[in-house]
């Protein structure tokens, strides 16, 4: 089931035009069939950043407008001028000091932000910029007593029904609790999220139609990111039927690979390399690591990546254990004109505590505009603090000595997690823990 | 001025918008610098590590210049004429593509419109598939069973807007096939009700007495199509020429969808030149395929790596790593393989064969790749 709905406006960007937005927002997640109380929450957000917009935008530009139904969320998108968003204007989302007038004017982005469940700020492929704020539905919490009947054999693929997706949820959370997806709590939630088909999965029944496992995965770009393989019998040939279940229904996607960042103790053997080891912090403060995992689904011919020294060692580890064929181009800052203001995108996920950075303009306040956004993502309850990096962007790569400097480090490459390649690092602050070399 | 945008969203169609183009290999000289390697020994394309005929070489050799200058026969007439007195069949049930792929469209977009489907097996030839999707037809695609086209899924799959039945006979890449009676038993059961396309890339290698000739087939079974290319046995995979063939009548709407033109002076050239060959090309290409079948199969048994040795000039060996880093790794020395996570077969490689020098080489290399064993 495809559940995408998009409705969409184009309006100038004018104060006068606010209720026309506000109404929009308001009316198309009713429309959507969100609750009073989501509905507020994205008006209210919606009406923060338009207002916001309104008065830096000048009278014959415009700001396009679309709401689009996920199945399980709802994302409204703003899209306007890049200039109406200063740069130094946009990093104010991460931090408001009462006292500086600029300051206040970036408070209904901030309380943008905070009303909704994921906010990020893009520039967009046309070189305009977006804002898109992301409102997740609420569902009901599986019931933890749940005890699944474990099957025994003749095992075989499926493609799950409704029922089954709910089912498979929670004997999820029930053999695997802690470690379980926040979203697999939320059975009604997991269908929407297949529904979307941004998630898909595949199950495993025995021959009386019970579920011997399953192994879901998130499309992100061209990258699977996977969660499992989960399983629920004692039968060692569940997880590999699920990986090549999984692998085969991805194969002629167009994806190039497919990644688990938390996997599993039933990830079978051969199918798989390894990345480098996660560790992250879960929302009541257990710590939590893991071997995350990859693997290509095409033939890697090779590409070119730009690396700074500082992490030069770490890439070229990196790519001799994984075999991949890197041109590496060594690239460092020396005074050539940039932009004195730096930007940052920062995706908040409340849900999990997480917060992961990336470049949207490369200037040389940098260092200090990351320490200010890791200071306020600190202050909002954000656990985990990873930074992304491409490695085909020479302007970016070269701010490499600011990041490592305001304390990250480089946690693993993730092939073709990007455009290219993406180095990700994490932030190593007070409540963070101390990360091992992969 | 600045450029506009292109609104590519509202002018992409939703099937187009799914796809992903499909990204050939890089040329030698560029894999090489990549990989670090001196040499690329491509393993990859089933290619005939003979080349071609030696009288498509000398047709070559001796093909004037100042042809190219002029349009080739724009349905490769001398060549339809020539296939027809080889094949015993009439010049227009012949029609000459830019390789067989190219002829694969002209099939799907001859009989499917909105809400058809075509139907084919899962693990086979991709190019079924991706034609009949991004022409916006939905391809059911049926599990093999024992490595081999399951017949009878097949007809149960089929519905009232099933056009064409996809049959890859040997199958790429497992090397399976149907022998005549069970082709003749699916045909006789489709009973006319839908195109059935046998696509015999590689029925040349095949030297199994019960191997059916589809071409012959086609006076008794009107419905059926048979693809057959220059590029496997007779080495013009750089021409890109294929064919098809079917009753006269079949053929005639397939032409309505033809691209005319597409294919060139030198491949028709080469092609007609080929036909002249009285089968020692053949003979030697068997030969050079079961000496390296048979050396392979020693040394993936006795590293024990279970393999999978059908028809056809290729073999698939399942691995104990994931297939596409074990391309890498192979190409760091040299060897590049087929990775078959793409046909749904994870942790499996594709080998073509090729001289015996060149396969001890790939085994040294394939030892070097692996984990202990």
């Amino acid at each position: 089931m495809n559940s995408k709905k998009t409705v969409e406006l184009q309006v100038p960007l004018q104060v006068d035009m606010l209720p026309v937005v506000v109404g929009c927002a308001e009316q198309t997640a009713q429309a959507f069939g969100f609750g009073k109380k989501e509905q507020l929450s994205l008006s209210l957000a919606v009406e923060e950043v338009f207002a916001f917009l309104a008065a830096q935008g000048q009278a014959d530009e415009t700001m396009r407008f679309a709401c689009r139904y996920g199945g399980y969320y709802i994302e409204a998108a703003c899209t306007f001028p890049r200039h109406v968003l200063p740069t130094k204007m946009f990093n104010m989302t991460a931090r408001v000091v009462v006292e500086d007038e600029d300051s206040l004017a970036g408070m209904g982005l901030l309380l943008a932000a905070r009303t909704v469940d994921h906010f990020k700020i893009v520039i967009e492929k046309d070189g305009r910029m977006g804002i898109y704020l992301t409102l997740e539905k609420h569902y009901p919490q599986t019931s933890p007593e749940t005890v699944p009947i474990v099957p025994q054999s003749g095992f075989y693929l499926s493609d799950p029904g409704k029922e089954e997706i709910k089912q498979f949820a929670r004997y999820v959370t029930s053999f695997y609790s802690t470690t379980s997806p926040a979203f697999c709590h939320f059975p009604g939630k997991l269908v929407d999220m297949i529904g979307s088909e941004e998630y898909d999965a595949v199950l495993v029944k025995d021959d009386k139609g019970n579920i011997g496992g399953g192994f879901l995965w998130q499309y992100n770009g061209k990258m699977a990111e996977c969660y499992g393989p989960y399983v629920f019998t004692v039968q060692d040939k569940v997880s590999a039927l699920l990986v090549e279940g999984a692998i085969a229904k991805l194969a002629r996607t167009g994806r190039l690979c497919l990644a688990i960042r938390q996997p599993t103790e039933q990830v079978p053997a051969g199918y798989f390399e390894t990345l480098g080891e996660v560790c992250s912090l879960t929302p009541e403060g257990a710590l939590l690591c893991h071997t995350a995992l990859y693997r290509q689904l095409e033939e890697d011919n090779g590409m070119a990546v730009f690396a700074h020294p500082l992490i030069e060692f770490f890439m070229r580890e990196r790519y001799n254990h994984l075999a991949l064929p890197r041109q590496m181009r060594t690239t460092v800052y020396e005074g050539e004109g940039r932009l004195a203001d730096s930007a940052i995108s920062a995706k908040l996920d409340r849900l999990q505590t997480t917060a992961t950075l990336c470049i949207l303009v490369a200037g040389d306040d940098i260092e200090n505009n990351l320490a200010i956004h890791i200071a306020a993502l600190r202050s909002q309850g954000a656990k985990n603090i990873f930074f992304e990096l491409d490695l085909g962007k020479a302007e970016e790569v070269q701010l490499v000595p600011a990041i490592i400097a305001v304390g990250f480090q480089p946690q693993l490459i993730l092939p073709w997690g990007g455009c290219g390649d993406v180095i990700v690092f994490m932030h190593l602050g007070e409540e963070s823990v101390c990360l091992r070399k992969p | 001025m600045l450029a506009q945008a292109v609104m590519l969203g509202s002018l992409v169609p939703a099937h187009i918008q799914n796809i992903a183009p499909y990204i050939p290999s890089k040329p030698d000289d560029v894999l090489c610098e990549m990989f670090n390697c001196q040499q690329i020994y491509r393993l990859n394309n089933n290619e005939n590590a003979l080349g071609p005929t030696p009288e498509a070489k000398a047709a070559m050799i001796k093909f004037n210049p100042r042809a190219a200058a002029i349009y080739p026969s724009g349905d490769a007439y001398h060549l339809r004429h020539r296939l027809g007195e080889r094949f015993g069949l009439d010049p227009d049930a012949f029609v000459v593509g830019n390789g067989a792929n190219e002829v694969i469209a002209f099939v799907i977009n001859a009989f499917c419109q909105a809400g058809d489907n075509i139907i084919t097996a899962d693990k086979t030839f991709a190019v079924y598939e991706w034609v009949a999707e991004f022409s916006g037809f939905k391809a059911k695609l049926i599990p093999l069973k024992d490595y081999c086209f399951d017949a009878e899924s097949m007809l149960k799959a089929i519905d009232d807007r099933t056009k064409i039945l996809f049959v890859c006979n040997p199958n790429n890449p497992t090397g399976t096939y149907w022998n005549e009676q069970q082709l003749r038993d699916f045909l006789d059961r489709v009973a006319g009700r839908q195109i059935v396309v046998i696509d015999e890339a590689y029925a040349e290698f095949v030297e199994a007495p019960d191997f059916p000739d589809g071409m012959k087939l086609i006076k008794e079974y009107p419905n059926v199509v048979v693809f057959r290319t220059f590029s496997k046995m007779y080495g013009l995979a750089a021409l890109r020429i294929g064919y098809m063939a079917g009753a006269p009548e079949v053929v005639d709407v397939i032409r309505r969808t033809c691209v005319v033109y597409s294919v060139n002076a030198m491949a028709q050239t080469a092609a007609l030149a080929t036909m002249n060959n009285t089968g020692e090309h053949v003979a030697a290409t068997r030969r050079l395929v079961w000496e390296a079948k048979n050396y392979l199969q020693q040394e993936l048994t006795n590293m024990g790596l279970f393999h999978i040795a059908g028809e056809g000039n290729y073999m698939m060996i399942r691995l104990p790593i994931s297939d596409t880093l074990a391309y890498r790794k192979l190409m760091q020395q040299g060897f590049m393989v087929r990775t078959m996570t793409g046909f749904r077969f994870p942790n499996h490689i594709r080998v073509t064969m090729e001289t015996l020098p060149v396969m001890e080489g790939f085994i040294r290399a394939l030892k070097a790749s692996l984990p202990i064993i």
